[in-house]
């Protein structure tokens, strides 16, 4: 099994993932690419990280967009692979035409770091299979343009396919928390039948037991779950 | 070929929530200026060679459909000048 983190100029969050992924995926081959010299030949999942990939210039995600890496990316998921986009990850996928809608600045008009509740509103898919829907889960989140929009057809669209995966909530699951103002507190999409994930949410950040907070490794062991029941070509 | 000069003002769409304009207003008012709406938007200056007037237009609305411009969110305005 092999996990590919790709690093774009900007990727901050490469090692936390890389590390993440070899707790969740014991055994498995992790590997941390330049996105120029990416190689998914042999790929079974890769990792968009987060950061400010070309420091966020132009639009968040929008340079890493164009940039050859998303080609293959491209070829892994036409080839059934997984792909992962974390926060700036997800706002690549988004630029590239991979996952729908597009990302705005805070409504709250600042960075966000903080944790927050989610409430899985669809398992469709590897990376949630571990996690039964209207589960509520709770991660860091850390961004400043979160604001993830799309038009009320969009929305429809996507929730009558199963394909919103993750949507804020409060403590107890209610629909009521919004920490960015994404259309109807959109977290995390889904797209490809499930096998691509598109989240802000940094589940790399919630992955060690022992500081308490482990939520995030539930997402990246449904990943190794399904690799191993050889779902992935 | 003749050089020109391409500008491209990238701006929200109407009805898009544009924070950022939003905050600069916030900042005037509380200087005590009147205004009723700013908008933050981008002019992004695109030097070029090109056969024609013509030619370098459509050269530069073919970068802002793939890449300058997210036409979700964003319309733009080009104006092209010769050098």
């Amino acid at each position: 099994m092999t996990a590919d983190v790709v690093v774009f100029p900007g990727s901050n969050c490469d090692y936390d993932t890389q590390e993440a992924l070899r707790t969740a995926l014991p055994g498995a081959q992790v590997r941390r690419q330049w996105h120029e010299d990416l190689d998914l030949a042999h790929s079974d999942l890769c990792v968009l990280p987060g950061g400010f990939a070309y420091g966020d210039y132009l639009r968040a995600g929008a340079l890493a967009a164009r940039s050859p890496a998303v080609a293959a990316v491209k070829a892994l998921i036409a080839r059934g692979g997984l792909v992962l986009g974390i926060c700036n990850g997800f706002q690549v996928l988004v630029e590239a035409g991979i996952l729908p809608g597009a990302f705005q600045t805070n409504d709250v008009q600042h960075f966000l770091c903080r944790d927050v509740h989610l409430r899985v509103a669809s398992n469709a898919s590897p990376f949630l299979s571990g996690l039964r829907e209207g589960a509520v889960i709770r991660l860091p989140i850390a961004h400043q343009e979160g604001n993830y929009r799309l038009t009320p057809r969009e929305y429809e669209e996507l929730a009558d396919s199963g394909r919103i995966a993750l949507q804020y909530c409060t403590r107890d699951g209610r629909a009521d928390e919004n920490p960015n103002g994404s259309f109807r507190s959109v977290a995390g999409v889904l797209g490809a039948g499930g096998r691509v994930l598109g989240m802000m949410p940094h589940p790399e950040r919630a992955s060690w037991p022992a500081l308490g907070r482990a939520d995030g490794l539930s997402i990246l062991r449904g990943a190794a779950a399904a690799l191993a029941e050889g779902e992935v070509r | 070929m003749p050089e020109y000069r391409a500008e491209l003002r990238v701006h929200l769409r109407t009805g898009v929530l544009d924070p950022a304009g939003e905050a600069v207003q916030a900042s005037l008012r509380h200087l005590g200026f009147a205004a009723a709406r700013v908008e933050v938007g981008k002019l992004l200056t695109v030097d070029l060679t090109a056969g024609s007037p013509e030619e370098a237009e459509a050269a530069v609305h073919r970068m802002a459909k793939e890449l300058l411009v997210n036409p979700v969110l964003e319309d733009y305005v080009l104006e092209v000048h010769a050098r």
